[in-house]
């Protein structure tokens, strides 16, 4: 099972909606965060999976009908619009929170994230941390 | 058809100890799994907070009713288990917990019930337990003055912990470095703990227990236990008369090659789903229900630790990615709940530390998104973060079952599980999420927040009890009127204390191992009128 060309650029749109960029983080959308939600996806049943292709349709339908565009298309401000919307709608519940829990997993365990938050990486190899924190063999 | 001693289905938290202990004692032993033997943990493990998902239960096959259960990442699925994903926070249950129903009563919708043997029987085996496992940590306020203290001594306290603990002793809640299953010292031949976070993607050094490391591959070098990976088990046979299981049935999932093996003892080792979904297909004349299912007990009662995951942001470098994950410091004053009339029970309160990222951003922050939720992660290292894991409710109708209907791809009913939250689940949550952020605002947070409830440690559906009517299993964790079979794991506990289950369940397999030796050596014992 696969998403449509479309479905998967709302996927993106919507990733860098819950994780934008900032002047230090690089947005879901230049990272495999999409594939990944994708490839997970894609083995769900056939009708969640095909309930996660509607919501998206969905999403894309609260674009147009806001800002005359498709999602992919929007600036930052408007994808934020479009994602609060979506946080909200109950209807969207069962899509939204799955999704929002794989994006951040997902996003956040990729090293030009988590090295950008602070957080140092594998280091058994090096020894691992003292228990301040600090790398064994440079203490 | 090959012979043995014993089969264990499942060479997981449990399941190891079993092998374990029954080769050790002499016995051949079969044990069948479904997953993977990753037998280099340095190579085979990966620092990355995804990979706690490698190791992890699947769920997609099951069939979901009610509003409680979200199939949260805690059951093994390879030899080791749930210890390969575990945050190994080791803590001994109050003996409180066993008299659960005598001490608080019954509440309205639950089916409370004490345990059939009490903590004072089992404190020998967590004190083994604790030994084979490498526990760390100190005398905690909440020990019985009889408690031996683990084999190491704890871990420090990391920055993040320290500020937990201010808050801790703001609010007047004593508390304790963690007992934990990983090693403060080398021991055993197992490295001390490098503190890097990622104790839920597998210890690569091994100073984390995991099963496979300590357990399954000393039984593996006594040449008495036969290891099957990558195969389940299908199917169990009694004898004419019902009371005895004969044999079990299982397939290989890479060849599809179906095999028959026997034994004297067969143990259920596999999880809370899983094992009553083994015994509900198993039917034949004399079980036509299921074998033990004659009173409709099998799979009910079934229930989980309701959670509370919080995150709590200071002005201070914490160096929160330092850590072994879970249980740094802990209070477990609040295990018993003295401040509110509106429920029973009580929450344990334990540190997080190390790498949780993603959690933290998926759970806590979960109402927030785009700038605002990177500007709360770039402070990550400004953060201290607490689990609270509260009493559950065993509700009759929560339960584990299968549908008949639907069959997966080796021909076995898929498992459905019901499970809807208990009030008392529900109102333990809302005190456990006010206690976390007063916590957090003692110990200097700005800002704090927490996640929804979610379930964790699924536990309930094979009770034990001394009544067949009332229970699945009785005293010693066998099925009902099958005097043969046992069964271990979380799935035993009639209630499920506010502490992590592990060393619990590891405690258990010791002693009805110890009972299965005893009967293998005295194959004419009446086992019905033994005394403990």
């Amino acid at each position: 099972m696969n998403f449509t060309e479309q479905q998967y650029l709302v996927i993106k749109a919507l990733a860098d909606g819950v994780c934008p960029a900032t002047d230090a983080i690089p947005p879901a959308s230049a990272l495999p965060v999409a594939d990944m939600f994708a490839n997970i996806a894609g083995s769900w049943a056939p009708d969640v999976f095909q309930a996660t292709a509607n919501a998206l349709d969905v999403i894309n339908d609260i674009a147009l009908s806001i800002f005359g565009q498709p999602i992919q298309h929007l600036d930052q401000p408007g994808i934020a619009t479009v994602t609060a919307i979506v946080a909200e709608n109950t209807d969207l519940k069962p899509f939204w929170e799955p999704f929002r829990i794989l994006i951040a997993l997902n996003y956040y365990a990729l090293s030009p994230v988590y090295s950008a938050i602070g957080l140092p990486g594998p280091t058994i190899d090096a020894g691992g941390l003292t228990t301040e924190g600090y790398p064994v063999q440079g203490n | 058809m090959e012979n043995f001693d014993a089969i264990v289905v499942g060479a997981g938290a449990t399941g190891a100890v079993y092998a374990h202990e029954l080769t050790k004692a002499g016995l051949n032993v079969l044990c069948i799994e479904k997953g993977r033997f990753f037998q280099n943990h340095r190579t085979d493990f990966v620092e990355n907070e995804l990979e706690t998902f490698r190791l992890v239960w699947d769920y997609s096959d099951y069939e979901i009713t009610g509003n409680a259960f979200d199939g949260g990442p805690n059951l093994g699925a390879h030899v080791g288990g749930g210890t390969l994903a575990w945050t190994a926070t080791a803590l001994r249950m109050f003996a409180h917990d066993f008299r659960f129903r005598s001490t608080f009563g019954n509440v309205r919708g639950a089916n409370l019930a004490d345990w059939p043997i009490s903590k004072k029987m089992l404190q020998p085996y967590y004190t083994l337990a604790e030994q084979q496992m490498g526990v760390s940590g100190s005398a905690t306020w909440w020990d019985e003055l009889s408690t031996p203290l683990p084999p190491n001594p704890p871990i420090p306290l990391y920055p993040a912990s320290r500020a937990i603990q201010r808050g801790f002793d703001q609010l007047g809640l004593r508390s304790s470095p963690g007992r934990l299953a990983t090693n403060s010292q080398t021991y055993q031949g197992r490295s001390a703990c490098l503190n890097c976070g990622y104790c839920r993607s597998g210890c690569r050094v091994d100073a984390k227990y995991q099963a496979d490391e300590v357990l399954i591959k000393p039984a593996l070098a006594t040449g008495r236990l036969q290891l099957v990976t990558r195969s389940v088990v299908t199917r169990i046979e009694t004898d004419r008369s019902g009371t005895e299981a004969r044999s079990v049935r299982y397939t290989n999932l890479d060849t599809g090659i179906e095999s028959s093996a026997r034994a004297r003892f067969i143990i259920l080792c596999n999880n809370p789903f899983e094992i009553p979904r083994l015994l509900l297909v198993s039917t034949s004349r004399r079980h036509p229900d299921g074998i033990g299912n004659r009173y409709d007990q099998i799979g009910r009662n079934f229930y989980s630790h309701a959670t509370c995951l919080g995150m709590g942001i200071s002005n201070d470098d914490h160096r929160t990615y330092v850590g072994h994950s879970m249980c740094n410091v802990m209070s477990l004053d609040t295990c018993v709940n003295r401040e509110r009339k509106d429920y029973i029970g009580g929450f344990s309160m334990l540190s997080l530390n190390g790498a949780g990222a993603g959690s933290l951003a998926a759970f806590p922050l979960h109402k927030i998104h785009g700038l605002d939720l990177q500007q709360r992660m770039t402070q990550y290292n400004n953060s201290m973060v607490l689990i609270t894991f509260i009493d559950g409710m065993p509700v009759y109708d929560n339960r584990i079952s299968v549908n008949r209907k639907k069959t997966d791809a080796l021909g076995m009913p898929v498992t459905t599980i019901h499970y809807d939250w208990h009030e008392n689940d529900l109102r333990a949550f809302d005190h456990a999420r006010e206690k976390i952020k007063q916590v957090f605002e003692a110990a200097g947070a700005y800002e704090s927040f927490t996640s929804e409830i979610f379930e964790s440690h699924p536990m309930g559906t094979m009770r034990m009890g001394n009544n067949p009517k009332t229970s699945a299993t009785d005293r010693f964790c066998r099925v009902h009127g099958v005097r043969n079979l046992y069964v271990a794991g979380g799935c035993l506990y009639p209630t499920g204390s506010s502490v992590n289950p592990t060393l619990t369940m590891h405690a258990l397999a010791l002693r009805s191992a110890r009972k299965i030796i005893k009967q293998w050596r005295s194959p004419f014992l009446d086992v019905s009128v033994e005394i403990e």
